[in-house]
C-alpha cells in the first residue's frame, strides 16, 4: 500500500490529471485569493505543438483535519459542456488519489470559470 | 490682439461658450457682428489646426508596435467578473462542482454571436442560482442589423440562449427575456489595397 | 501557373460595435470586447497621457494603469455609450496625479505655472507649420487651462463632465477655456 504523496507532488500529479480530461483547455489558480493591487489570473494552456501542458498554476491542495481539500478553477473549451466536463475532472481527481494511498477526502471542488 | 470692446459688447468667454453651444439657441447680435464673427471663425480655425494635430498623433501611436495591449490584457482582473458560483450536481457527497455566473454570461453572449445578425450586450441572471430548482430567468440585452426581422431573430437567440444555459448549467429556466435596445448598420466591407 | 488568391482575415463582427455594446460586454467580463476598446481609444489616450506629462517617458505606464482601473469600474458606468469620455477622464485624472508626484518636493503653484516645455518632444529647431505652432503654444498654457482645453477638444467632454473632473464650478470651466483659446489664437495668429 502506498502513502499519499507530499502535498506538492500530489499538486503536479492532479495538475496532470485535470488537464488530460478532454474538454479541459486551461487551468487556473485556486488558491484563496490574496488581496494585490492587480491580481491577474495565469492559465495554464495546454500547448497545441507539444501537447504537453505548460503548468503555471496548480490544483490547490490543503490538508485538514477531516481530510484533504482540493480546488481547481479550469476553462473548458466548446463543444464540451461545463456540466460533463466538471463531472470529470472531479473523477479524475477520486480516481487518482485512489491510485496514491486513497487519503480521506474533505471536499473536492471544480470551477468552471470560463468556456471558450 | 483681440479685446472686449471690439466685440460689441460681448465677452470672449461668451462667444467661447456660443461655439461650444453650436451657436444655438442663435444669438442675432452675435451673428450679425463681423468682429464676433471673427473671433468664431478663428476659433473655429483653432479647432481645425488641432484636429489635423491630433489626427496625425493619433495616428502615429497607431502605428506602434503592439506589446502595450497584450501587456494591458494580461494585467487585467479576470476574477473581478465571477459573479455567483452556479452548482452543478454529482452524486458524490464530498463533490462541489459549479460554474460561473461569468462563464455563464460568456456563453450566452458566444450564442448570440452565432446568429447572425444580432449582438447579445449585458446578462443577467434573476433569482437564487445557488439553490438547484429554482426558477431563474434570464435577462439579455441585444441589438439588432438593421433591415433584419426582429422578432424572428429574438426567437432564434432565445432558442439559442436555452440551448446553451442547458447544455453548460442544471438551471431551471423560467424565462428568457430578450430586449432590443438598438440596431445597428451592418459594417463596410474592407477592401484589400 | 496558379494565382494565390489571399483573403484578407475576416474582421470580427464585434471589431465594428458600437462603444455601448463593447461597453456593456466587457462590463459583463468579456475580454475581447475590452480588447477592442482598448486598441479602438488607446492610441488616443497615449496622446493626451503624452501631452500631460510632457513627455513620453510613462506614456505607457499611465494608459495601462488607467485601462486597468477601466476594466475594475466599468460595471459602474450607467451609460457605455460615454465609455469614450470616461476613459479619457480616468486617463486625465492619472497623468496629473503623475505629474503631481513628480513635482511633490517642488512648491509650484499649479494653477498658473506653464508646463515644462523643455520636456516637450514636440518640441520642434523650427515651427514651419500651423500644427507644430499649436503644439508649441499648447505646451506653455498653464496646466489648469490646458487640462480644460484638452478635456474639451480631445475627449469631447461636456463641461458638466469636465466641471466634475476638475472639481471646479462650470463657470470657471468656461473662463479656462475662453482663456485657453484666447491665448491660442493670440499664439496662432503670429504664424500666419
Amino acid at each position: 500500500m502506498s502513502d499519499t504523496p507530499a502535498p506538492d507532488l500530489l499538486t503536479d500529479q492532479l495538475d496532470e490529471a485535470v488537464l488530460a480530461v478532454p474538454g479541459v483547455d486551461a487551468l487556473y489558480s485556486a488558491a484563496p485569493l490574496v488581496a494585490t493591487v492587480i491580481a491577474s489570473v495565469i492559465a495554464t494552456t495546454v500547448e497545441a505543438v507539444t501537447g504537453r501542458p505548460r503548468v503555471t498554476s496548480s490544483v490547490y491542495v490543503a490538508e485538514k483535519k477531516t481530510g484533504l481539500e482540493i480546488a481547481v478553477k479550469i476553462g473548458v473549451t466548446l463543444p464540451y459542456a461545463a456540466t460533463d466536463v466538471s463531472r470529470r475532472v472531479h473523477d479524475a481527481i477520486t480516481e487518482r488519489l485512489d491510485q496514491t494511498g486513497n487519503p480521506a477526502v474533505a471536499e473536492i471542488a471544480v470551477t468552471v470559470a470560463r468556456i471558450d | 490682439m483681440i479685446s472686449s470692446d471690439e466685440l460689441s459688447g460681448h465677452t470672449f468667454e461668451e462667444l467661447s461658450d456660443y461655439l461650444d453651444r453650436g451657436r444655438t439657441p442663435a444669438d442675432p447680435s452675435i451673428d450679425s457682428s463681423p468682429e464676433c464673427q471673427t473671433a468664431l471663425s478663428g476659433m473655429q480655425r483653432l479647432r481645425r489646426t488641432h484636429r489635423a494635430l491630433l489626427r496625425r498623433d493619433v495616428q502615429r501611436e497607431s502605428e506602434r508596435e503592439e506589446s502595450w495591449v497584450s501587456s494591458i490584457l494580461q494585467h487585467i482582473n479576470l476574477e473581478a467578473r465571477a459573479g455567483r458560483d452556479i452548482p452543478i450536481s454529482h452524486p458524490s457527497p464530498t463533490a462541489r462542482l459549479s460554474v460561473t455566473e461569468g462563464a455563464v454570461r460568456g456563453i450566452l453572449r458566444a450564442a448570440g454571436d452565432n446568429v447572425p445578425g444580432i449582438i447579445v450586450g449585458r446578462c443577467r441572471l434573476d433569482g437564487d442560482v445557488a439553490n438547484l430548482g429554482a426558477p431563474i430567468t434570464v435577462r439579455v440585452d441585444a441589438t439588432v442589423m438593421e433591415g433584419e426581422n426582429i422578432p424572428a431573430l429574438a426567437d432564434q437567440l432565445r432558442e439559442a440562449l436555452y440551448s446553451a444555459l442547458h447544455q453548460h448549467t442544471e438551471l431551471s429556466v423560467a424565462a428568457v427575456d430578450i430586449t432590443i435596445r438598438d440596431l445597428y448598420q451592418s459594417a463596410a466591407p474592407r477592401r484589400r489595397k | 501557373m496558379t494565382t494565390l488568391l489571399q483573403r484578407e482575415p475576416a474582421p470580427h463582427p464585434l471589431e465594428s460595435a458600437s462603444d455601448l455594446t463593447l461597453a456593456d460586454r466587457a462590463a459583463d467580463g468579456d475580454v475581447r470586447a475590452f480588447e477592442i476598446l482598448v486598441r479602438r481609444y488607446g492610441p488616443l489616450m497615449r496622446v493626451y497621457a503624452s501631452r500631460v506629462l510632457g513627455s513620453n517617458d510613462e506614456m505607457d505606464d499611465v494608459v495601462q494603469e488607467s485601462f486597468i482601473t477601466a476594466w475594475q469600474q466599468l460595471p459602474t458606468l450607467d451609460n457605455g455609450a460615454a465609455v469614450k469620455s470616461w476613459l479619457m477622464r480616468i486617463v486625465s485624472r492619472k497623468s496629473v496625479d503623475r505629474v503631481r508626484a513628480r513635482r511633490q518636493h517642488v512648491d509650484i503653484d499649479l494653477t498658473d505655472a506653464p508646463a515644462p516645455a523643455q520636456h516637450s518632444p514636440h518640441r520642434l529647431a523650427e515651427a514651419g507649420s500651423q500644427t507644430e505652432a499649436l503644439t508649441r503654444a499648447l505646451a506653455d498654457l498653464p496646466e489648469d487651462q490646458r487640462r480644460c482645453w484638452t478635456l474639451r477638444e480631445l475627449a469631447e467632454c461636456s463641461y458638466g463632465d469636465i466641471a466634475e473632473e476638475l472639481e471646479l464650478p462650470v463657470s470657471t470651466v468656461r473662463g479656462l477655456l475662453a482663456r485657453a483659446r484666447k491665448t491660442l489664437l493670440h499664439e496662432m495668429e503670429e504664424w500666419r
